[in-house]
């Protein structure tokens, strides 16, 4: 049994919030007017935790430069896009949809479109054995919302970030997964979410719920992408609760199209002797922003949060983590690798915090930059923030350009400059995508990325 | 024509002149050796030969088959036939040395317009070579030099030429960091391309490397220019007397 955590207040974690407002209104009357009813709308306690987002939405607006965790992205763009809910889209041509689709063989595919549940293209997930259930987020809501009412806002508070209030105000349609104790799901799990305006730029926010019991195992991918068009504005959340004993694999692509604004948040609780494994892909989108946080809740409960992001063009991504030793001999792993190209910004902002009873607590994180000329920034913002005597925390970041000494021992070999600038970066992104322990996911992370890489503009941008 | 003819090299680094003037002609097959003093230009050198960034040659010419190697870029000196065995090869985190292995066999095929290579044809190539210079095949699946020891990089890179059959190797070092048992497996590596296809320069600073490869000439680098040439029994002279005798006769 999962304890009951509704009622009973979390352990008190200062969090970033969206803090001081700076003047926009988001998502105006307009749109949560158009928005209509949602799922669940009938059931009083999600109805006050939309309202409770959407008052908070109205309250701060869309945070700006003076809010710490906005300091270095810019949400301009998104304010100034007249989005329309997704659910009102009606033209959307998805005959390119195959060629861009980054599938993950074997798995469970649960398909969305605009945020909109497709069991069209969906695999048959009922039946998949005893002790696991994939159920559509509304169908849950409308039928029976109080099985989510420990998990629900409970892990991602709407208080907590822009990105959450964001998603809680206006969450329609999603995926709750759900495994009973000492269930092992082979099969991975993958959710689709895919972005297609048509002519009118669109917005959506799909929800996904993800509780494993006490000694269960799945692996969830969550792919994100979209087909070329007017912007879209993906705005999905994904709020897990591991039980003791319990291991996710949990690993995101972001793969959007290059008008499109990813505004994404996981938020994590991990009980005693849980595994949190987790990965995070950001290749495209205009404007990418990933937020996780982790609570490491139990004793012994273990994280890893790795990601890497390659960006050119124009492209904005944002990285923002935060993990939370709540008890002791808790450890975290974090490793993100970026390379930027082109006209690029990347951001890595990324706490540790470690309480006062988080004894023997082990945390690392490392943060490295690759940078393919001149243009790109990189802003890298660790905090370590530790309460307890005894624990190993470390981190570090570097950004630098490639090394001439390994290009030249490349081409000592044979190989031309462009192709020993496409191993060495490939190389780089390798080295932490290598990591991610589950086969199948592991190698679609690596196809994407070789993918990415074969757009050969990104590298010859590098001589000049 | 010899094979290879370095004709009054003289190359600078930061606006220093290293090398002062080197005339040297190889012809198909041999081997010869290079011994100095550390920091007389023995490095400078082996990087000029294979086309590394940051050499200013300001006079002479180097001539490879007849064409100037000068003028080349690194790549395409490498696929037109000449090796440099680092000194210390570089880690590189994230590329497979079998990726490696493979781009540079292919970029070598394609020059000689060649297909490329069919994957089980290239695993049992690599078997075998693996094989023969002790290399455990498992070496290969690893980031390329990443947390090898000094002897298994060594080894790497004789497979790498072994590979890439060159037709002038250029050695710097390779002795450097290897125990006895290395040094063994390393230098018969090297003894089993001796062909008189393939011209070696091997470049030392002991004579202990050259018992094990013996070379037909041995050269003497000193500030930068080449103070005296001779046979095998050179290497032993100086291993004797040390280099004392010509840093005097530079100095004076």
């Amino acid at each position: 049994m999962l304890a009951s955590k509704r009622t009973k207040r979390l352990k008190a974690v200062k969090t970033m919030t969206a803090g001081k407002l700076d003047g926009k209104m988001a998502f105006d009357d307009t749109y949560a007017n158009a928005v209509g009813a949602l799922p669940g709308a009938n059931e009083s306690w999600v109805d006050r935790l939309r309202q409770t987002s959407r008052a908070i939405l109205g309250a701060h607006g869309i945070p700006g430069p003076k809010t710490e965790a906005w300091k270095y992205t810019s949400l301009n763009a998104v304010a100034n896009t007249p989005f329309i809910p997704a659910t009102k889209v009606d033209d959307v041509d998805l005959s390119s949809l195959p060629l861009v689709a980054p599938f993950l063989e074997n798995a469970i595919k649960v398909v969305f479109i605009n945020g909109v549940f497709r069991r069209d293209l969906s695999d048959e997930f009922d039946g998949l054995g005893v002790g696991v259930a994939i159920t559509p987020f509304a169908d849950v809501l409308n039928t029976s919302p109080n099985s989510l009412k420990d998990v629900l806002g409970v892990f991602m508070e709407p208080g907590e970030s822009f990105t959450a209030a964001m998603n809680t105000g206006f969450m329609e349609q999603g995926a709750v997964i759900h495994l009973s104790s000492d269930v092992q799901l082979e099969q991975p799990i993958q959710l689709i979410s895919i972005g297609a305006s048509g002519s009118v730029p669109c917005a959506f926010h799909p929800r996904f719920e993800i509780v494993l019991e006490a000694g269960a195992l799945a692996t969830v991918v969550e792919s994100h992408f979209g087909l070329p068009g007017q912007p879209y504005l993906s705005n999905p959340a994904s709020e897990i609760l591991l039980g003791e004993r319990a291991i996710l694999n949990h690993y995101i692509t972001a793969s959007d199209d290059s008008d499109a604004f990813h505004l994404g948040r996981t938020a994590v609780s991990v009980e005693k002797n849980a595994k949190y494994d987790s990965f995070i892909l950001s290749l495209g989108g205009g404007l990418v922003r990933r937020e996780i946080k982790v609570r490491l809740e139990g004793d012994s409960a273990a994280a890893t949060v790795d990601g890497a992001y390659g960006l050119s063009g124009n492209q904005h991504s944002d990285i923002l983590s935060e993990i939370l030793h709540l008890a002791p001999e808790t450890v975290s792993n974090q490793m993100v690798k970026g390379v930027l190209a082109g006209d690029t910004r990347g951001v890595f902002q990324g706490r540790i915090y470690v309480a006062r009873d988080a004894q023997r607590t082990n945390g690392r994180q490392l943060h490295k930059a690759l940078l393919l000329n001149r243009g790109p920034e990189v802003d890298c913002k660790p905090e370590l923030e530790i309460y307890a005597d005894d624990v190993q925390c470390a981190h570090g970041a570097t950004t630098g350009e490639m090394d001439p000494g390994h290009i030249f021992y490349l081409m000592s070999r044979g190989i031309d400059e462009t192709a020993a600038r496409a191993l060495l970066v490939e190389g780089f992104l390798d080295d932490v995508v290598l990591s991610i322990s589950d086969e199948p996911a592991r190698k679609l992370v690596l196809k994407m990325v070789k993918t990415w890489l074969a757009k050969q503009e990104i590298l010859t941008i590098g001589e000049t | 024509m010899a094979f290879i003819e370095i004709k009054n090299l003289h190359v600078s680094v930061d606006g220093k002149e290293i090398l002062k003037g080197i005339n040297l002609a190889m012809n198909g097959g041999e081997v010869h050796a290079i011994m100095g003093p550390n920091g007389t230009g023995k490095s400078t050198l082996s990087y000029v030969l294979a086309g590394r960034d940051g050499y200013e040659v300001t006079q002479g010419t180097v001539l490879f088959d007849g064409k100037s190697l000068l003028e080349m870029e690194a790549d395409e000196r490498a696929r037109a036939g000449v090796f440099l065995a680092f000194q210390y090869p570089m880690e590189i985190p994230g590329v497979a040395t079998s990726t490696f292995l493979k781009a540079a066999l292919n970029a070598k095929r394609r020059e000689q317009g060649l297909a490329e290579i069919d994957a089980i044809e290239f695993l049992n190539l690599i078997k075998s070579k693996t094989k023969d210079l002790e290399i455990p095949y498992e070496m290969i699946k690893r980031p390329l030099n990443v947390g090898f020891s000094g002897g298994e990089k060594k080894r790497a890179e004789v497979l790498q030429m072994s590979l890439l059959d060159p037709r002038f190797a250029v050695l710097d070092e390779t002795d450097s960091g290897l125990d006895i048992d290395a040094l063994k497996v390393v230098s018969s590596g090297v003894n089993a391309l001796r062909s008189p296809d393939r011209t070696f320069l091997i470049i030392t600073h002991y004579q202990r490397l050259l018992s094990y490869i013996v070379p037909d000439y041995v050269h003497v680098l000193v500030g930068g220019r080449i103070v005296e040439s001779g046979d095998k029994s050179l290497a032993e002279l100086l291993e004797a007397e040390g280099y004392a005798r010509f840093e005097e006769n530079e100095a004076a």
